[in-house]
């Protein structure tokens, strides 16, 4: 995409928590986002699209034949989208999931549970108690509320859902590391040097409140145990 | 001469997405410039993805002399032609 005149603006590894998506920019098509893999789809993602692929339609946009995922797919994924953007509450979930048939909504958690996106699933059609003790499901209870989620919230969340050592180092560099992406898009042009150290310095009272609020909450819940 | 749109031109008629938008939007795929097209020009783009001959096809809708629209289109199709947007052919006689 380079070579025909696309430029990097967010990375995967800075677009989102996820680390789903590059936003690319062309000076006169606009934004597209490129997706590795899609947020609530837990199977592999080379698996997923594999799945995805082997059931795609061909559709005709801007007269040029494109492969498309299958009508569940799209539904499925649209679904997903909403779950992470208001849940049940996201027009999406209420015209793709309420205005579903019966039919319609089993064939879409037929296709989820091959995907294992169920979870996810379940956050934009309003059955996450089905899910109750799942290391995501505080997550995607997050995700899918009807209010912004504070930063300290997400980690939080994000911490619980992610299992392993090593996971969740990868998970702690990312948070401390300033996302130089988001902020060069914040200013309108590359961050310098000078306006990365300026941001971290903006950062470190912010996260030490954010720390402290955990920390506090994380005493309280010792102090319970006892 | 007959015209057509090559099958790597990716094009889409705006009123297709909002109704009160006439123009064409079409580009050489994947690295041509994207243009619009307004008015009148959209009209004969229209017109020739329909596969209707342009110059009688227009000159119908305008109640315009066929000689005049001739000479009225032949820079811009001459034009869409060098941008790889449109396909020349002379007619079979």
């Amino acid at each position: 995409m380079i070579k025909h005149g696309w430029s990097v603006v967010t990375r995967f590894e800075t677009g989102s928590i996820f680390e789903h998506a590059a936003s690319l920019w062309h000076t006169q098509l606009g934004y597209v986002d490129l997706h590795r893999r899609f947020p609530g789809v837990d199977l592999d993602a080379e698996a997923a699209f594999d799945v995805l692929w082997s059931e795609r339609l061909e559709r005709h946009i801007a007269h040029q034949p494109c492969p498309v995922p299958s009508t569940d797919g799209q539904r499925l994924i649209l679904l997903l989208h909403a779950a992470r953007g208001g849940g049940v509450r996201h027009p999406d979930a209420q015209l793709l999931w309420e205005g579903a048939s019966a039919d319609e909504q089993k064939r879409c958690r037929d296709l989820a549970a091959r995907l294992d996106a169920d979870l996810a699933l379940a956050a934009a059609s309003g059955r996450l108690d089905d899910f109750v003790g799942h290391p995501a499901e505080h997550l995607w209870r997050l995700l899918s509320a009807n209010r912004e989620p504070s930063r300290a919230e997400i980690f939080a969340a994000r911490w619980r859902a992610t299992p392993g050592l090593r996971a969740r180092l990868h998970l702690l560099a990312r948070v401390a590391l300033l996302n130089t992406d988001h902020l060069s898009m914040r200013l309108g042009h590359a961050a310098s040097r000078r306006d990365v150290l300026t941001a971290y310095a903006q950062r470190v009272p912010l996260f030490g409140r954010e720390a402290g609020k955990a920390g506090r909450r994380l005493l309280a819940r010792i102090r319970g145990r006892r | 001469m007959t015209y057509e749109i090559p099958a790597s031109v990716a094009w889409v008629a705006g009123s297709d997405f909002i109704d009160r938008d006439h123009n064409v939007y079409a580009m050489v795929l994947p690295d041509g410039e994207p243009v619009i097209l307004e008015g009148t020009a959209a009209m004969a783009w229209l017109v020739i993805a329909d596969g209707q001959p342009v110059v009688e096809t227009m000159a119908e809708l305008t109640a315009t002399p066929p000689e005049r629209v001739a000479s009225d289109l032949s820079g811009f199709l001459a034009d869409l032609a060098d941008r790889g947007l449109l396909d020349v052919a002379e007619e079979a006689r």
